[in-house]
């Protein structure tokens, strides 16, 4: 299996004068093989944008390796773009452009043709559900339509590699859907390998092939979403989902979490489940409860098992 | 395999990116031209004005003086000002990111930004010299040597921009840091006053600037000089131009950052 991506015990250390130095990757080591959708998945702050920046070239490293298709990108940064698109966090501000001319001019300076650049970018605008919008300028789109199209200048020109941090925040879900779809197409038609960091760890899991879970500069986990699931394979998560605001108290004890407004979560071993089920219903009056379910462990769960260190 | 720096295919797809670029930034004045027409001109014209009126009324000597150093100002914000303060701009936004992981050389990128950077200069250059020319009935014969400066002038600032714009944390820090270069630059060089009337330290300091060889060469431009007579003027910003594009380029890593 070729590789896209090695990564070599990569440091990336930020010093601020007068504080203790800030690693923000200590030791990551990664390999990508060629041609999956990987995913790359961790808390906030733990480290995750700063390691697709070096991966991309826009970030030096501070120590370590990385190399792209075999080649030493630490020493050779040059060969980055010609193979590797990216789509960052933030929006792509060129309001005086019209949708397909920003993706048309993204294809040319990618090096095609005028004529393949507008055939490409019709079909991913239209993959997208934007080709009424598309010829007119970016200055009149909503902020989520921007990201989407700021997403689809990384697939301009068919790079062999494509990183995307956070493709899918601030997107509506059908936006989210459309893009997720897109990145499978992408990846299934032309053995794209797409790398990307997303903390929807329940919808990315439909298209990721593998996944690092970085937590502290480190990679904690790795592998793929069943191997990854497996692990967790001997745990349940117990839903209780109420009608009424008030929480009774058994849902209040340090192993229930509150997922969402009104709806609480407990993970424990398969072995407990049945006891678990008996206590609540003993405890809970049937009117407060819209829904009780068990529902088997998702990458999600085992995401929130390896770094949310305070549910476990 | 890589393309050699100088192969044919390089070169044209260094050409080709340079005119996409350099359209891509014209673009931006898509939706406010004729406003920054306006702004542009105006502020041109007025700055004219306000220094007829202090220095140069009734004296035709000084107002060409005034002409060729407001002509020299709008160069040199072209080739450092601007570009400095345009890659701390993009770097604010994504448009930077953007730009380092496409595959287009620096030179390409530089170059468009500021070619687009004169090609904006170019209507308040031409009002500013119709004006002087109707308005304040200063004789001036424009020459060849005039594009050939204004170009070489252009570009002979761009590494002292590029330097800015790539190393400065944010587009307030290189704002900031050009607008401390730009006074030291045209004010304490022999740009809008002859040479004759700085302190004798800065007659030999504005040796080294090429804003004092760009202000000499329109000032004979404006007035008829040709070519021939102005070789060690041209040959001097020449070589400027060389040193900030030849000895800056190649040394600045513009994609990476180490912070």
């Amino acid at each position: 299996m070729t590789e896209s991506y090695r990564v070599e015990d990569l440091v990336k250390v930020y010093k601020v004068p007068g504080k203790p130095p800030v690693y923000a990757n200590n030791g990551v080591n990664l390999v990508v093989p060629s041609g999956i959708v990987f995913g790359i998945f961790g808390p906030n702050g733990a480290g995750k944008t700063t390691l697709i920046r070096q991966i991309v070239g826009l970030l030096w490293p501070t120590r370590g390796r990385i190399y792209l298709h075999g080649v030493d990108v630490v020493q050779h940064p040059d060969v980055i773009p010609r193979q590797v698109g990216y789509y960052g966090q933030r929006l792509v501000y060129f309001w005086t452009l019209s949708a397909i001319e920003l993706l048309v001019f993204t294809g040319r300076l990618r090096g095609m043709t005028d004529k393949a650049a507008k055939a490409q970018a019709d079909e991913l605008i239209s993959r997208v559900g934007l080709d009424h919008k598309a010829s007119r300028l970016l200055a009149t789109f909503s902020g989520g339509e921007i990201r989407v199209v700021s997403v689809l200048t990384s697939l301009m020109g068919n790079p062999p590699v494509v990183v995307l941090d956070e493709p899918t925040a601030e997107l509506d879900p059908v936006m989210r859907q459309n893009i997720w779809n897109l990145l499978f197409a992408v990846n299934k038609q032309f053995g794209t390998t797409i790398i990307l960091v997303t903390h929807n760890v329940l919808e990315a899991e439909q298209v990721v092939d593998r996944v690092a879970v970085i937590d502290e500069g480190r990679v904690v986990a790795e592998g793929t979403p069943s191997e990854l699931r497996a692990s967790i394979a001997d745990k349940s998560r117990v839903e209780v989902r109420l009608r009424v605001p008030e929480a009774p108290g058994i849902l209040l004890t340090g192993a229930w979490t509150e997922m969402r407004r009104g709806v609480f979560s407990c993970t424990v071993p398969r072995s407990e489940v049945s006891s678990l089920l008996h206590a609540i219903t003993g405890e809970l009056d049937p009117k407060a409860v819209e829904d009780v379910r068990v529902v088997n462990p998702t990458l999600e769960d085992y995401y929130v098992t390896v770094v949310g260190k305070q549910w476990q | 395999m890589a393309m050699n720096r100088t192969s044919p295919g390089h070169l044209r797809k260094g050409f080709s990116d340079f005119c996409l670029l350099l359209k891509g930034n014209l673009l931006e004045l898509r939706m406010s031209w004729t406003w920054y027409l306006a702004f542009a001109s105006f502020d041109a014209v007025m700055f004219l004005i306000f220094m007829w009126l202090v220095i140069g009324r009734g004296n035709p000597d000084s107002i060409l003086f005034v002409i060729t150093g407001s002509l020299t100002q709008s160069l040199t914000m072209s080739g450092m000002l601007s570009l400095g303060q345009d890659i701390g701009r993009m770097k604010e936004y994504a448009v930077f990111d953007y730009y380092a992981t496409l595959p287009i050389s620096k030179t390409s990128f530089i170059m468009a930004l500021v070619g687009s950077s004169l090609l904006r200069t170019l209507p308040s250059m031409i009002l500013c010299l119709a004006f002087a020319t109707v308005v304040l009935n200063v004789p001036i014969r424009p020459n060849v040597l005039l594009p050939i400066t204004a170009l070489l002038g252009g570009f002979s600032l761009v590494g002292i921009g590029a330097v800015i714009g790539f190393y400065s944390k944010t587009g307030r820090i290189a704002s900031y840091a050009t607008q401390i270069v730009s006074p030291i630059l045209t004010y304490l060089a022999p740009v809008f006053y002859p040479a004759e009337s700085l302190p004798r330290f800065l007659q030999i300091t504005s040796r080294f600037v090429p804003t004092t060889y760009v202000a000499r060469l329109l000032r004979a431009g404006l007035s008829g000089g040709q070519i021939s007579s102005n070789y060690p003027d041209l040959a001097v910003l020449a070589l400027f131009t060389c040193l900030s594009i030849g000895l800056v380029f190649p040394r600045l890593d513009w994609r990476s950052r180490k912070n």
